[in-house]
């Protein structure tokens, strides 16, 4: 009898711990309680598949949707007109004969130039914001860490960074810099990272009064690993966040860009140029602002909804567990 | 017997339910009890035993979603408050309800004077104009003891001590005459010589206004000092409900009885703590049958099948039905018994034992910045000249009140602060003057257990990698040998070696505190500092936790520096006791002579402070008043002589030095001979 209650309790014991989820999976519960960000992680998802789908179809020497193909027969031509097939070669045809959202003053096919747009768009948001949150962790670990002189000095650049209007502290870049996307996305990048050391040497302030740091210190380890190996870990949660929301805004800014003459220079479809060949003809082929305008649209909301939910979703204090 | 006479507040069967992604939460299931007029029920468990819920059930204050009342009755002066409008409840809560929170820093709005925050409740609930309001606000302040309240009216909270916050805050809940005032934990946060004036003053204002209290807290002093009836709580039940004079008399229910073993008492050092196995579950997953059989030591089969009800015995409630079935407490398993290892340490020679840690003349001021270019105006000693010794395998006990400056010291030892001054010497080698090379290689002799166990973890890493990560970055071991000797170590410290994946916060408070442990002990050090380890956990788990230090000491040899603001486990745990005032040691003396030999008035007045288990020698009064001065003004002479009971003109113009009265005992006092 007292045996089998010595088991029991043991057993018991060992159940002791609530069962387990993984933090991935708490994550996702989290994530799917809030519907708005539940449907903008949907719709990044979409903008991947088609951002990814349209490097394939559009990219190589003889790609199966040509964005650069010039025909004069077919300008202007509205969303689901036929092609022209008559007068255009094999080779100019597009496919299956039909501009599914029109083509532009040049008779280039809309959708492929759009897919290409999505491409560009996709690099220019996440290289950008890379750059940005790696100089950003750094810098602001660097400046939470240490403090005193390293931290002034960090900070000063930080507020002289700030000082700045980035918009036009890039477009001045930009014009002194040949024009080319990877130019774009640096110039994006090192004009962005003041917000995210922010951020990290604010967490690193209150990380640093933390236990566990003066613990990891009192096993002798080194000022790297503390840094970066656990303190960096658990600053991450609102820098996730605010680069979400950066990739938005750097796909804004490179919309911006292209659409006053600076961004990818042609014959490379961005959704910012697009919308500035629109422009002329905003009344006999609205299709033109439409299409580009809502991709930015529906990408910039998608990324701003996911940063939301992210940002519950990654707050421990409003976690039920 | 149970006052049931005159009902203020009747209770019954209330059920408060809270819903979570991962199911329902009964946090308060079937809870019954009755306050009568002008007295005083304390309701006592550990944390997650649903005793907060239960009094923010009583204000109607549960947030909705997640938590509803899923059923019972709430009768305040027979008007059941279950279903009141809301602007109902307005009229009764702050007016014929009290309550008061536990944490005072947070329960006072930063941005009004205390004077405007009490004000409030009177001309919302009493239509006064501000004038009158004024007026009562002065009574109040003076009646709940704050010194010149003229002035202090106009303070804002954060100039303000937590003592005299938590005044305010039961000056705030005592405006309107409630008839109930409801105390979530009021002295928890509180120094023992501030919970003592507290206590205290809620026994006077009881004893005026003849209001009823409901008194929630962990503590049993606590309860033995104040309460005339007690509920304990377990797992949202109330498995004991009696007078308080037979439940200190005899405690029937397992639980009950575990609690009383698990507590060390002042003068008591010798006995052994009989810790409660386990701890309490998690409200998801409550066991079958009664909830407390996993932990009981007297659980049989009937226990796991079927679940008590609440029976009258002998004019008490229990949630047991083999106590109900005896109609007596049980014995057996749970019973005190002298621990041996004390006894041989105390008869050894203490020059047996070899000084290991040296502490010579350790002092650490912090700069206080202020004017252009944040200059230095002052400084804040927070530890001024400190000598001590600890030899192998002893303990040194390190008490006083909360800024007193011992974490300081604990952190200055080991050079996780830069000193002011001073030197220490680890077996003879000067830590201060190490260079960072050999420091790191120091770090593996000496080490620190936190007081938080939750921010003494790395939330982002597996509990596993915590413990053997500086076995592997000390190259002390590597791959598979990390996993092993992590395994290891969870055994040693009474955690499954399945646990190696786990997050930390996957954990309870004494899991964790554990963890915290076996991270220390993984460099297998010589010498551990043990900051507050047992202040942040439950009184069983407390007990748990202090027997595995004894039992670690006693196998590695370990010598500690355990630093505590609870005399009681101090004396329990230590083999010589340091006091610390003000940054500075006032007495240092042997554990064993503690009780019987303190000299110093400030050591006596720590003593009498700490809440006696013995309800028949209540309503003392609390034998130090004041706060504990700013250590960047400091008073004259002797550091002390503004509280101090025997202070005289002599005090205020000497600085005391520390001296021997006999072997190993030194006071710090001129009336001291």
């Amino acid at each position: 009898m007292s045996e089998d209650i010595e088991k029991t309790v043991y057993r018991h014991d060992d159940s002791d711990l609530p069962p387990h989820i993984s933090n991935v999976k708490r994550f996702w519960l989290q994530l799917c309680q809030n519907p708005l960000a539940f449907w903008g992680l949907i719709l990044l998802g979409l903008f991947f598949l088609t951002a990814i789908s349209g490097t394939i179809l559009t990219h190589g020497d003889n790609p199966i949707m040509d964005p650069e193909q010039v025909r004069l027969v077919d300008t202007l031509k509205s969303p689901l007109s036929k092609a022209n097939i008559e007068l255009l070669t094999p080779k100019e045809r597009p496919l299956f004969d039909i501009y599914f959202l029109g083509t532009d003053k040049l008779g280039r096919d809309v959708l492929s130039r759009a897919l290409q747009g999505a491409h560009v768009s996709l690099l220019v948001g996440f290289i950008s914001v890379g750059i940005s949150v790696l100089l950003g962790i750094i810098l602001g670990a660097l400046a939470g860490y240490y403090g005193n002189y390293v931290d002034s000095i960090i900070m000063r650049a930080v507020d002289i960074m700030l000082c700045f209007p980035s918009f036009f502290l890039i477009l001045t870049i930009i014009a002194l810099l040949p024009a080319s996307i990877w130019n774009i996305m640096i110039v994006i990048g090192l004009t962005s990272w003041p917000g995210i050391a922010r951020f990290v040497r604010a967490e690193f302030l209150s990380l640093r009064k933390q236990d566990f740091v003066t613990a990891a210190e009192a096993l002798g380890l080194s000022k790297f690993r503390i840094m970066f190996v656990h303190m960096v870990p658990n600053a991450i949660a609102p820098v996730l966040v605010s680069a979400t929301i950066g990739v938005a805004s750097a796909i804004l800014t490179e919309s911006g860009l292209s659409f006053l003459g600076f961004g990818v220079p042609p014959p490379d479809a961005s959704w910012g140029n697009i919308l500035a060949d629109g422009k002329e003809f905003i009344f006999d082929a609205p299709w033109l602002f439409i299409v580009s305008g809502t991709a930015i649209l529906v990408t910039v909301l998608a990324f701003n909804l996911f940063g939301e939910g992210l940002r519950d979703a990654l707050n421990p204090k409003l976690r039920e567990l | 017997m149970i006052n049931k006479n005159n009902p203020v507040l009747e209770i019954k069967d209330l059920k408060t339910y809270f819903r979570t992604t991962l199911g329902e939460i009964k946090a308060v299931d079937g809870v019954s009890f009755t306050v009568s007029s002008g007295k005083t029920l304390g309701i006592i468990g550990e944390s997650g035993c649903g005793k907060t819920v239960t009094s923010l059930s009583i204000m109607q204050l549960i947030k909705s979603p997640p938590g509803r009342i899923a059923g019972g009755e709430i009768l305040l002066n027979g008007k059941n408050l279950i279903g009141l409008p809301e602007r109902e409840l307005q009229k009764i809560r702050g007016n014929t309800l009290g309550m008061i929170f536990q944490e005072p820093m947070t329960s006072l709005n930063p941005v009004f004077t205390i004077g405007d925050q009490i004000m409030e409740t009177l001309i919302t609930h009493r239509k006064m104009n501000r004038s009158e309001a004024k007026a009562i606000v002065l009574e109040l302040l003076s009646k709940v003891g704050i010194p010149s309240p003229q002035i202090r009216i106009n303070e804002y909270p954060h100039q303000m001590s937590g003592g005299m916050k938590q005044r305010v805050m039961i000056g705030m809940a005592i405006a309107c005459n409630p008839k109930v005032l409801i105390a979530d934990e009021p002295t928890t946060a509180l120094d023992v010589t501030m919970q003592a004036q507290i206590i205290n003053l809620l026994y006077t204002l009881q004893n005026e206004m003849g209001m009823s209290i409901v008194l929630i807290t962990h503590d049993l002093g606590v309860i033995a000092e104040t309460a005339h009836d007690v509920a304990v709580m377990y797992a949202s039940k109330i498995v004991e409900y009696a007078s308080v004079e037979d439940l200190f008399q005899k405690p029937l229910h397992p639980y009950t009885q575990g609690l009383f073993e698990s507590l060390p008492a002042l003068g008591n050092r010798d006995m052994k703590l009989r810790a409660i196995h386990g701890q309490v579950p998690n409200p998801l997953c409550y066991p079958s049958g009664c909830k407390f059989w996993p932990r009981c030591p007297h659980a049989e089969k009937k226990c796991r099948e079927k679940e008590p009800r609440l029976e009258k015995i002998s004019g008490r409630l229990i949630y047991c039905w083999k106590v109900a079935e005896e109609k007596s407490a049980l014995y057996g398993p749970l019973f005190c018994e002298k621990s041996n290892k004390k006894d041989k340490e105390m008869n050894s020679d203490s020059s047996f034992h070899k000084e290991l840690l040296q502490v010579k003349n350790l002092s650490k001021f912090f700069p206080v910045k202020g004017g252009f270019f944040s200059r230095a105006v002052g400084f804040v000693k927070a530890v001024d000249g400190i000598s001590f010794t600890i030899k192998t395998g002893q303990t040194l006990g390190l008490v006083g009140e909360s800024g007193c400056g011992k974490t300081t010291v604990g952190r200055t030892i080991l050079r996780l602060m830069e000193p002011t001054q001073g030197e220490v010497f680890f077996e003879g080698l000067p830590i201060f003057s190490l260079k960072p090379k050999l420091l790191r290689k120091m770090r593996q002799r000496m080490q620190i257990v936190f007081q938080d166990p939750y921010s003494s973890l790395n939330p982002r890493m597996r509990v596993g990698e915590i413990v053997g990560e500086a076995l592997s970055n000390h190259g002390l071991a590597r791959g598979r040998e990390v996993r092993e000797l992590v395994e290891n170590l969870f055994t040693k410290v009474g955690l499954s070696p399945s646990y190696f994946d786990r997050y930390p916060h996957e954990f309870s408070g004494g899991q964790r505190q554990r963890i915290g442990i076996a991270r220390a002990l993984a460099l297998n050090p010589q010498f551990i500092v043990c900051d507050e380890v047992v202040s942040a956990l439950d009184v069983s788990i407390q007990a748990q936790i202090l027997n595995l230090l004894e039992k670690l000491q006693n196998e590695n040899n370990l010598s500690y520096l355990f630093i505590a603001h609870n005399l009681a486990i101090i004396e329990y745990i230590s083999h010589a006791i340091a006091v610390m005032y003000l940054g500075q040691i006032v007495e240092q003396l042997p554990a064993k002579n503690l009780v019987k030999n303190a000299l110093h008035p400030y050591t006596k007045a720590l003593l009498s402070s700490n809440p006696v288990h013995n309800p028949s020698q209540r309503g003392r009064s609390a034998p130090l008043a004041g706060d504990v001065p700013s250590a960047i003004n400091l008073p004259s002479g002797c550091r002390f002589h503004p509280r101090c009971p025997i202070a005289s003109k002599i005090c205020s113009q000497e600085a005391p030095n520390l001296k021997k009265v006999e072997d190993n005992h030194w006071v710090r006092c001129c009336l001291v001979q």
